[in-house]
């Protein structure tokens, strides 16, 4: 294959992600699994036996150790756009703005649906 | 400026929608979440019958106390000042269309909160090259099961997103996070606004979408793992470098 070569590849290995000892893929998860599960991973909802392939996974491969934790942090980082403070305090309103949206309210006849 | 498909986004598929496209949904913006319906207030059901009259007064009413908050909103999903300014006018203008479809499921605040964050989305992809994209070619891909190229770490955000940590995601990587939420396709980009950024449960996105909260759970997964492919270049920390936030 020619994928370049990735930083926790083993020298003698064309294909491996999982740094090695790569798990035993009968007894533990795919990175392709792992990365279908994180949502029910994170939230909790994983089954017990599924939690611990999963966690039997992340603890030998450094790629889905990474992904989980950038995906936590993308969730993280979206909720915060929720709680911006600036957001909650509301901004100052540049002069004639309110004037305008109501000026085209009345050229453009308001709601049809009302009255 | 008024489109007829302004604040429309968010909305199509949702089951109490009108022709307008005005969302009928109930939503909480930063302020925890929503299980049941919030009642209207006698206030606000008293503004609603009077904007549903036609009121002058009460439009201005409604403008003068939200404007502040919702051009707020606006600013941080959009690169230009006028932008923002014309997101507010254009979700105003579908919200006063549709008022007579407002059920009173949601506050008049959360009703307009997520149309003018879609009319702010709607210039963001407009100002952008880049258009909104299908959700195959923003996944993770794989080959034998293995990641066919290994995750970098996003460095430059601390486990907390940078939220608690460092009181507020910095400029740049707010705007790629904005932009790369804008070219999510709309059934995800949908579920993602109500349950990440309005933390709305699960259960409450798909009643007010009309879809399986086991779908509700899917689309936020592919989002989310779409969110973390486009920010990559980014939050690894060979994209756009944080500077002072100035807005």
């Amino acid at each position: 294959m020619n994928e370049p070569r990735r930083p926790n590849q083993p020298d003698d290995a064309g294909t491996p992600s999982c740094r090695p000892p790569c798990p035993d893929a009968a007894k533990t998860i795919s990175c392709e699994d792992c990365a279908e599960f994180l949502l029910d991973y994170i939230d909790g909802a994983l089954p017990e036996d599924q939690r611990f392939k999963f966690d039997s996974h992340i603890a030998f491969c450094r790629d889905c150790e990474v992904y989980l934790e950038n995906y936590r942090k993308a969730a993280a980082m979206t909720a915060g756009l929720g709680r911006d403070e600036r957001v909650q305090a509301g901004a100052q309103v540049p002069k004639g703005l309110v004037e305008a949206i109501l000026a085209a309210r009345k050229r453009e006849g308001g709601d049809p649906h009302a009255r | 400026m008024v489109e007829a498909d302004t604040g429309s986004t968010i909305e199509r598929g949702a089951p109490s929608q009108g022709s307008s496209g005005i969302p009928a949904t109930r939503s909480t913006i930063g302020t925890g979440r929503v299980v049941d319906p919030a009642p209207t207030a006698p206030d606000e059901a008293d503004l609603v019958r009077r904007l549903k009259a036609g009121q002058d007064e009460a439009f201005e009413e409604l403008v003068r106390s939200l404007t502040p908050r919702l051009l707020a909103v606006a600013r941080r999903a959009t690169r230009t000042e006028a932008d923002a300014e014309d997101a507010v006018q254009d979700a105003f203008l579908s919200a006063f269309k549709a008022i007579g479809l407002f059920d009173g499921r949601s506050t008049l605040s959360t009703w307009l909160h997520r149309i003018v964050v879609n009319a702010a989305l709607m210039k963001a992809r407009k100002a952008s090259t880049r258009r909104e994209t299908s959700i195959e070619a923003l996944l993770p891909t794989f080959e034998g099961g293995h990641h066919t190229a290994s995750p970098r770490a996003w460095t430059g955000v601390g486990s907390g997103g940078d939220v608690t940590e460092g009181g507020g995601v910095g400029i740049e990587r707010r705007r790629a996070l904005w932009e790369a939420i804008a070219r999510l396709p709309e059934e995800f980009r949908d579920v993602l606004l109500m349950r990440d950024v309005e933390q709305m449960e699960s259960k409450a996105v798909a009643a007010a979408l009309g879809i399986s909260d086991a779908l509700v759970r899917q689309r936020l997964h592919r989002a989310r793992q779409a969110l973390v492919k486009m920010l990559e270049p980014v939050m690894a920390g060979d994209g756009a470098r944080d500077g002072e936030d100035a807005r």
